[in-house]
């Protein structure tokens, strides 16, 4: 499998599974398993997934394979997201409507925003962001 | 930050999906007023 391939139906599994794809299917789809994990130390070298320290899949932008807080639901369906902007890409990617399920940093309350037909509902609020652009890939976790 | 959630990620699940230039996202940057040094991509 191609690395374009492989980056498609790993977003595919997350898209569809809520969570990134098993290492066994990984390994199916790559031929092997050392070939499964060059090819992911070459998607995450591109910037195109993050692996976690033990070369597991963390991210595939705007998804994260962990419990951040901030998860995106349609549905029976639900999705964690890497922070509170990829709570609003994750509907943007799918092209959905749903809810999202955060809280406020500065109060605690839950946040009341949803897609709606394709609309962001009760926009108030802001997004923080702490690192500067030119910064987010040194450490795309911390960001 | 909708709309530019929309065009930064509207394609991610696209079979055929390539990385975007840094110029073009710059420029998404740009069009939802995100301007500055803090929001340039490149040193």
């Amino acid at each position: 499998m191609h690395d374009a391939e492989l980056r498609y139906s790993i977003y595919r599994t997350f898209a569809d599974a809520g969570g990134p794809p098993t290492f066994a299917q990984l390994v199916a789809w790559c031929g092997g398993s050392e070939a499964a994990q060059a090819a992911l130390r070459r998607l995450h070298d591109a910037h195109t997934i993050v692996l976690d320290a033990d070369g597991a899949i963390r991210m595939a932008l705007p998804f994260s394979a962990v419990d951040t807080g901030h998860s995106v639901v349609s549905g029976d369906e639900s999705w964690w997201a890497n922070c509170a902007w990829d709570t609003l890409a994750i509907p943007a990617a799918l092209d959905i409507d749903a809810a999202i399920e955060a809280t406020w940093l500065d109060t605690g309350e839950p946040v009341d925003l949803a897609i709606v037909d394709g609309e962001l509902r009760h926009a108030d609020g802001f997004i923080h962001f702490e690192i500067p652009a030119r910064r987010w890939w040194d450490d795309i976790v911390e960001t | 930050m909708w709309p530019l959630s929309m065009e930064w990620y509207g394609d991610r699940l696209d079979p055929d999906y390539s990385a975007k230039p840094v110029g073009e996202l710059q420029a998404m940057l740009n069009r939802a007023g995100l301007v500055g040094d803090f929001w340039r991509l490149e040193p």
